[in-house]
């Protein structure tokens, strides 16, 4: 058992609870280590960047029987998070992991991310995430995690992902208590509650 | 009309005031409501049925201005992106906190105020309720018992319109006029008969809610989208805009004046009677003065207490009506508490229509004298669902497989939200600050406030009972509240400031929430409470208004007011 810390233990409603096993359980917020985010320059993200940034969306959330990350404009929300929610340091930590993770797959491979053949970005990629998601502790949040944050919450809060990935009941108008599961149902895309507490550093 | 403009102003239009100017416009008096902040019509829920990525930030809000803006109102679970109108901004309103000892006062400045964002539970308080303060000793006796409001909770529950269950009669939740109730989902049933099983005398049952489940004087019933707090169409939840302000004006005895600032009351002391209520125009600042044969103060606790301390006269220095020193002291929150659980199996079942009425189970220790070790106890709201994508940045990996995994539905999780009772503290206090004035030129309002060790010691209990019915109906990946209470204030139960009692030496109001000094002067919102029980309090607080009105009209009809 687990105890939750009391900025995330706000409210009444299942909210609550998963936005504290989100931040809590996995990601840790030993994760976080606020004061040693990279001195990087916060200068305006390239062109490159951008599509390093779309391809790593893409990866998380694949176009598969439905659109993926790009066609559901996940980069283009990363911009806006980047650009008017995260605070300044959590975006110097975000491009200080980009630029981490860009040298690394150039160290790894003697080539640009971009330049990759996709089996080896998948790789690349892959075991960067599973190094995040099996414990390691790192001196910030790294930049994998970061990505599949936003990514995930972009892409299920898109239109695309919100209906067609899956399914969005507004008002159904009755209340089936215990509805059965056929196979081929889809969850359903709803934000249980007023605010969902994204956690970006 | 005498030479009064009004037979009776109602200061305030949120569940007790509409309710008061409705009970009193339905009894043929003029009655002016004055309403500090701006009209609201169901224009105005600009949230409701919004999906996320219509939303600037997709639901997230703009932080950035929250940050500055609505420090103290964004930590309400209610507030959000598709509510954020709703909510007073903090950097133009402020109020003092004791560094050490803070309150978060969480406000809704508008026409219908916190009733369009309250979390619509409503339990009647039971017998014993009303008689514990004179048993234990904690807290002034009840001028009234339960027989005595017992007919106005009836009145009350007929006309918003509650839904709950009848089977289940606890002495805490009497049943009372109710529609039937909405129905509990699959974990929560399961979770309900394990703990019936293994736990005697506790029961969870739906909550009893003030959310229609069959139409209501042109209301319709629930259309299951959830979020009540962005606002309903339909008027399905009672709120002052759905219910209560639709039928003061249909009397055609109402007016309304909205972005009305009410900064004092004057005191006349020949007559012994509030002689004029003054208010300052929000927008223009401009002041007026209203006069009326009767005042019910409904602005809520700590608004209406700031109303009153700032009321004062040569006979009154410390506020109108104070004689006692009680005023601004014994201010009440209730601490609350999550506790929640992941309940394996049940996966081929889910719930079609967001259901907005959780699981109740009231309270069960100390039922018959004091068994537990403390004093009062707890009650627990509930509710469980089925993980979505929200959960998806927890589960492991990434691509198609991750892709697919939330396309389906996750395991069930059980969460109970326990609210125990606070004992009333002399030391909780709101008083005004000696130097700084808000806009309207309204002394700001300071608060200080802590919890006791009774509180403490039932968030231990609260805490371990309900981890162990968790445990009982297999719950895994148990996630526990901080060890340290939350905040007062966070329950948004604030009460106590303005308290009923026997006694004018230790009371503010009599048992019919009228001033013990000034004859002509009511408060009927939380702040006339002397006890909080375990119990949402909003009923009571709506029962309590509709009798004081009656008995005002009463008095007045007779010639004593």
């Amino acid at each position: 058992m687990k105890r939750v810390p009391e900025s995330l233990v706000l409210g009444r409603h299942s909210l609550d609870r998963r936005a504290f096993v989100q931040l809590a359980t996995t990601f840790g917020l030993s994760l976080t280590v606020p004061g040693l985010a990279a001195k990087s320059p916060n200068t305006p993200l390239t062109a490159d960047d951008w599509t390093l940034i779309g391809e790593v969306s893409e990866l998380i959330i694949p176009t598969t029987d439905t659109g993926g990350a790009l066609a559901a404009g996940v980069p283009d929300f990363v911009k806006m998070m980047l650009s008017n929610w995260f605070s300044e340091a959590e975006r110097e930590n975000f491009i200080a992991g980009m630029h981490e993770f860009s040298a690394g797959a150039f160290k790894k491979y003697g080539k640009k991310f971009g330049e990759l053949p996709a089996s080896q970005k998948d790789q690349y990629f892959g075991e960067l995430l599973a190094t995040a998601e099996g414990g390691a502790t790192a001196p910030r949040t790294p930049f994998v995690v970061l990505m599949k944050r936003l990514t995930i919450f972009g892409y299920y809060t898109s239109e695309l992902g919100a209906t067609t990935e899956l399914h969005q009941q507004v008002a159904a108008a009755r209340y089936e208590p215990a509805a059965v599961v056929k196979p081929g149902d889809r969850a359903d895309s709803g934000i249980p509650g007023a605010m969902y507490w994204f956690n970006a550093s | 009309m005498s030479n009064h403009d009004f037979d009776a102003i109602v200061i305030g239009s949120g569940i007790s005031g509409g309710w008061a100017a409705k009970e009193l416009t339905e009894q043929g008096l003029k009655v002016l409501l004055l309403e500090r902040g701006r009209s609201i019509t169901p224009a105005d829920y600009l949230g409701e049925h919004k999906p996320a990525w219509q939303f600037p930030f997709r639901q997230l809000g703009d932080r950035k201005r929250y940050e500055r803006d609505y420090p103290i109102q964004s930590t309400c679970y209610a507030f959000g992106e598709p509510t954020e109108q709703f909510w007073v901004k903090d950097s133009e309103q402020p109020y003092g906190q004791d560094p050490a000892r803070p309150f978060r006062w969480i406000r809704g400045n508008h026409l219908g105020g916190k009733s369009l964002m309250w979390g619509r539970c409503t339990p009647r308080w039971g017998p014993i309720n009303f008689e514990e303060n004179k048993r234990d000793g904690h807290g002034v006796d009840w001028p009234i018992r339960y027989d005595d409001i017992r007919p106005w909770y009836d009145h009350v529950e007929e006309f918003i319109g509650v839904s709950g269950q009848t089977e289940f009669d606890s002495p805490f939740a009497p049943v009372g006029r109710f529609q039937p109730g909405m129905l509990m989902n699959a974990c929560e049933t399961f979770v309900a008969e394990s703990i019936r099983e293994k736990f005697p005398g506790r029961r969870l049952t739906i909550a009893p809610s003030a959310i229609l489940t069959k139409p209501l004087h042109g209301r319709q019933p629930c259309h299951y989208c959830g979020p009540c707090e962005r606002g309903c169409s339909t008027g399905s939840y009672f709120s002052s805009i759905s219910s209560t302000l639709p039928a003061a004006r249909a009397t055609g005895n109402l007016t309304v004046i909205t972005d009305s600032v009410v900064v004092g009351l004057d005191y006349d002391p020949k007559s012994r009677k509030v002689a004029g209520v003054r208010a300052v125009d929000q927008n223009t600042r401009a002041g007026k003065r209203y006069t009326a044969r009767i005042v019910f103060l409904n602005a809520a606790t700590l608004a209406s207490t700031q109303i009153l301390l700032n009321s004062t006269s040569e006979s009154f220095p410390n506020g109108i009506g104070n004689r006692s020193g009680v005023l601004g002291r014994f201010l009440m929150d209730h601490p609350y508490l999550t506790v929640s659980g992941v309940i394996p199996g049940m996966l081929d079942k889910y719930t079609i229509g967001n259901r907005p009425a959780g699981v109740w189970m009231p309270r069960f220790h100390n039922v018959e004298g004091r068994t537990a070790p403390f004093l009062r106890g707890f009650s627990y709201e509930g509710s469980a669902s089925r993980a979505n994508w929200t959960e998806g940045a927890s589960v492991p990996g990434y691509g198609s497989a991750l892709k697919q995994r939330l396309r389906e539905y996750g395991p069930w999780t059980f969460a109970f939200y326990g609210f125990l009772e606070c004992l009333p503290y002399r030391d909780n206090t709101l008083t005004l600050d000696p130097v700084r004035r808000d806009k309207w030129g309204l002394p700001i309002l300071n608060t200080r406030f802590e919890w006791g060790k009774n509180e403490r010691e039932i968030a231990k209990h609260l805490v371990s009972d309900a981890t162990q019915m968790l445990k009982s109906a297999g719950a895994t990946d148990i996630a526990l509240p901080p060890e340290e209470l939350p905040p007062g204030g966070f329950g948004i139960h604030e009460m106590g400031t303005a308290r009923m009692g026997r006694d004018p030496a230790t009371s503010f109001l009599n048992g019919h929430n009228q001033s013990h000094e000034v004859a002509n002067l009511f408060v009927t919102d939380g702040s006339c409470m002397p006890s909080t029980a375990a119990q949402n309090p909003s009923l009571t607080f709506m029962a309590l208004t509709a009798r004081a009105a009656n008995y005002a009209v009463q008095q007045m009809k007779a010639g004593a007011i």
